[in-house]
């Protein structure tokens, strides 16, 4: 049922828990949503080469 | 160190504000930017959560049958051994949406179990079984689904009921059972859309002899498994209909808890790090011998306040 799809579930969940995340963390808005997409970019980097690793070691 | 710029107003109460609803402390103390963030966020992730579990994710105690006794949760009397769910722990951090699952811990905990009468007439759809005794040891069983329709024998209630069942066998044959007898239904508040139901229906030619019995499910109204407890018969069928689906929406709803409780904590504490606009420190250069300090740089601001 889930298949490739779960995939796709990290991407809006990664959004909500950055930019969850660094309003904890900061109070001016645009260095929440600066650092918001800075963690947003680097944890879909590391899921994709987690991802990658995984993929290369299942083919 | 609380920053001054920051309208904390009465922090307490913020904080039982953030503890009621996500974002709900930052609302009351008009940090609107950050209140929209922690309630779009953390409330989409919770709805995403139920929705991907049929709104089902979150109760806050298991319940164990007693195995000597033969019945299933739904069908024992009495209240059964119950533990928490540890999941339950982090879900609850979310605050209001999660309370209706400490209200349902109590409704179920004074529940009296099975009921063995009908007060009023029953209409809803069944899925089930029908159990015919045959002439040897063992029944015949065949599995239905359709429509049951049941009222006790005496006006205000009664544990004798008559009714009828209509619908399809599973080779796809027309079913009509006339039903009478003892009935016995699930307790009331139970964490599963799904009632239990026995009920036996008699030999047409003498209405005094039971000769089988339906058993399956009904339904159960929203305000009676909404958060409440459930067996791990229920969670079996939970997993075994929505697959890795339920896991997912588990770890949504205990994700979203985690999240408010960094809200909750902002509300009456203050941004963890700092308020944003301070500059990056430098690398102890004015330290260095022989460096001159540069006249026209402001001395920095004893907590960082402008």
């Amino acid at each position: 049922m889930m298949g490739i799809s779960a995939i796709f579930y990290a991407i809006p969940l990664t959004a909500f828990i950055c930019l969850a995340y660094t309003a904890s963390r900061f109070e001016l808005p645009e260095r929440i949503l600066k650092s918001a997409f800075v963690m947003f970019v680097k944890t879909l980097g590391g899921l994709v080469l987690l991802y990658s690793v995984l993929w290369m070691f299942s083919s | 160190m609380k920053d001054p710029r920051i309208p904390f107003r009465n922090p307490f109460v913020a904080l039982g504000f953030a503890v009621l609803f996500p974002g709900g402390g930052h609302w009351y103390q008009g940090r609107r930017f950050k209140a929209t963030i922690y309630t779009v966020c953390i409330l989409a992730i919770f709805i995403w959560g139920m929705v991907l579990g049929n709104l089902q994710p979150v109760y806050s105690q298991t319940a164990h049958a007693d195995p000597s006794r033969g019945f299933t949760v739904q069908m024992e009397k009495g209240r059964p051994t119950m533990s928490l769910s540890v999941g339950f722990v982090a879900q609850a951090l979310i605050g209001g949406p999660a309370f209706p699952s400490i209200l349902q811990q109590e409704r179920f905990r004074q529940d009296p179990g099975v009921v063995e009468r009908l007060d009023g007439p029953l209409e809803s759809d069944f899925q089930g079984v029908i159990r015919v005794r045959g002439t040897r040891p063992g029944s015949i069983t065949r599995a239905v689904t359709g429509t049951i329709q049941l009222k006790p024998v005496k006006e205000g209630g009664s544990s004798l009921v008559t009714g009828t069942l209509e619908g399809t066998y599973d080779d796809g044959t027309d079913a009509k059972i006339d039903l009478g007898g003892e009935i016995r239904l699930g307790r009331q508040v139970f964490g599963s859309p799904r009632r239990e139901i026995v009920c036996s229906f008699m030999d047409p030619e003498n209405t005094r002899n039971p000769v089988g019995a339906v058993e399956g499910t009904v339904a159960r109204s929203f305000i009676n498994w909404f958060q409440a407890p459930r067996d791990n018969l229920e969670l079996d069928r939970l997993h075994g209909t929505l697959g890795s689906s339920f896991d997912l929406a588990s770890v949504f709803t205990w994700i979203a808890g985690l999240l408010n409780l960094l809200a909750i904590w902002d509300a009456f504490e203050g941004p963890a790090y700092a308020y944003g606009d301070e500059k990056p420190e430098d690398d102890d250069d004015e330290d260095e011998p022989g460096k001159v300090k540069d006249p026209k740089q402001p001395e920095p601001v004893p907590g960082g306040a402008v």
